[in-house]
């Protein structure tokens, strides 16, 4: 093969590594589980809550795999809790809003945002729950104020970069530091707009 | 959140309460056909896009409610329009554009400018579309004589329901409605519409959309017989 191909094909796959290396496109698809499908470990653990109101299951599909999803609504909080194909949970997210962050921590997320953004305004904020330690399930019942080690906060963001404004997830660790940023791709609107 | 069951109702109950009404008027005229339309869409770099559109209407039937209908297929109009539009942030989207209207015997003439807002909710999409558009007939001849200029405002709501999952995906299908106000004049008179569309859609993928539903109209507003049009329509969408 001769040597500049061979050159412009390298410098194609470090270019495409390099600038997907930290912003990546999100990509999610979820369906409703029939309650058959439901893996047994987690309906289990999901009834062992007692929790009164509608319980609805997804199946998920992201770049990093499939999943199963209950959510439901429980003291005017929205919970989302993720478990894989057998069961397992993986973790918990509860929708929160902005003064319910750590006084320290959000304004390191927030002084991150505007360095990040000409202008932004927040959609949505969900904290993570590692779900490796079942107890976390007791959250539910009693909600704390203080967060624990491993939590993340996962942000929607509409932010302005020159012209331009579009979503992002951001995801920052107990610190306030960000590890994770996604262009969240909008769907087309062409049958709503026209 | 609180406004979305109420507006669920709203957009269900209002419409067919008026429907209900208007069609107690036993001086009511009807029409029933089918409005096919192919929707092709091209994005353009710097958040620009075209829009062109092509629809047609088809009459089967037609009458006044209670005497018996007039059964006679035949064609319309047909119309071919084109809106270059322009994304002004992430959810709202301005454009203008052109219409042209062949009847049997006159081509009328439309200019169009519209702005859109199109925001997503927990489990639904909300879309506000305002237009104005001007038509003209700028070739009279034996049978309309006249060269006229009519203008339209409009304002449309259409909501976005996914049958399967919290979003519109691939391979499934939503629930759309319309619910579009037109207010018109012309010389010195001037009209209400207004339109019901229940749709049933199927999402190929993000850019290839089929539907199919009621386009259910109700003009004629102001004056003695209101006329109630009953179109089944057929829309696809693409996405180049």
């Amino acid at each position: 093969m001769n040597e500049l191909p061979r050159k412009i094909i390298l410098i194609v796959l470090l270019t495409t590594v390099f600038t997907s290396a930290f912003s990546q496109l999100k990509y999610e698809k979820e369906s409703r589980l029939k309650r058959t499908d439901i893996p047994p470990l987690a309906n289990k653990m999901i009834e062992s809550l007692a929790i009164s109101g509608k319980i609805k299951w997804y199946s998920e599909e992201s770049l990093t795999g499939n999943t199963v999803e209950a959510k439901f609504r429980y003291n005017e909080k929205n919970y989302s809790l993720e478990f894989d194909n057998e069961g397992n949970l993986q973790d918990m997210e509860i929708t929160i809003d902005t003064t319910e962050i750590q006084e320290n921590v959000k304004e390191i997320i927030f002084k991150k945002l505007e360095s990040v953004f000409n202008k932004y305004s927040i959609y949505k904020i969900q904290v993570h729950y590692p779900g490796k330690n079942p107890e976390i399930l007791s959250i539910i019942k009693n909600p704390q104020k203080e967060t624990t080690n491993n939590v993340k906060y996962e942000l929607v963001v509409n932010g302005k970069t020159g012209n331009t404004t579009k979503q992002y997830e951001m995801v920052f660790d107990n610190n306030g530091i960000l590890t994770e940023k996604k262009e969240i791709t909008q769907k087309n609107a062409d049958n709503l707009e026209f | 959140m609180p406004t979305t069951l109420s507006f669920r109702w709203y957009i269900l109950i209002f419409p067919l309460l008026l429907f209900t009404v208007k069609n107690g008027n036993a001086q009511s005229i009807y029409r029933v056909g089918t409005m096919p339309s192919v929707n092709i869409n091209f994005g353009l770099p710097n958040n620009w896009a075209l829009h062109f559109k092509t629809e047609s209407r088809l009459l089967f039937q037609s009458g006044q409610f209670g005497k018996e209908p007039v059964r006679d297929f035949y064609y319309v109009l047909s119309d071919i329009s084109m809106i270059a539009s322009r994304k002004t942030g992430l959810n709202t989207n301005l454009g203008g554009g052109y219409l042209v209207r062949i009847l049997e015997n006159q081509v009328i003439h439309r200019t169009i400018q519209q702005f859109s807002i199109v925001s997503q909710y927990n489990r639904f999409r909300l879309a506000h579309r305002f237009s104005a558009d001007q038509s003209f007939n700028l070739n009279p001849n034996e049978e309309v004589k006249l060269k006229y200029v009519q203008y339209r405002l409009r304002y449309r709501i259409a909501a976005e329901f996914p049958l399967n999952g919290q979003s519109v995906d691939a391979r499934e299908f939503y629930l759309k409605i319309n619910n579009e106000y037109l207010y018109g004049w012309q010389n010195s008179g001037n009209d209400i519409e207004i339109r019901i569309v229940p749709i049933i859609g199927y999402n190929f993928v993000d850019k290839s959309k089929l539907e199919l539903g009621l386009d259910y109209r109700l003009d004629s507003f102001l004056n003695a017989t209101t006329r109630n049009s009953f179109w089944l329509s057929v829309n696809w969408f693409f996405r180049i």
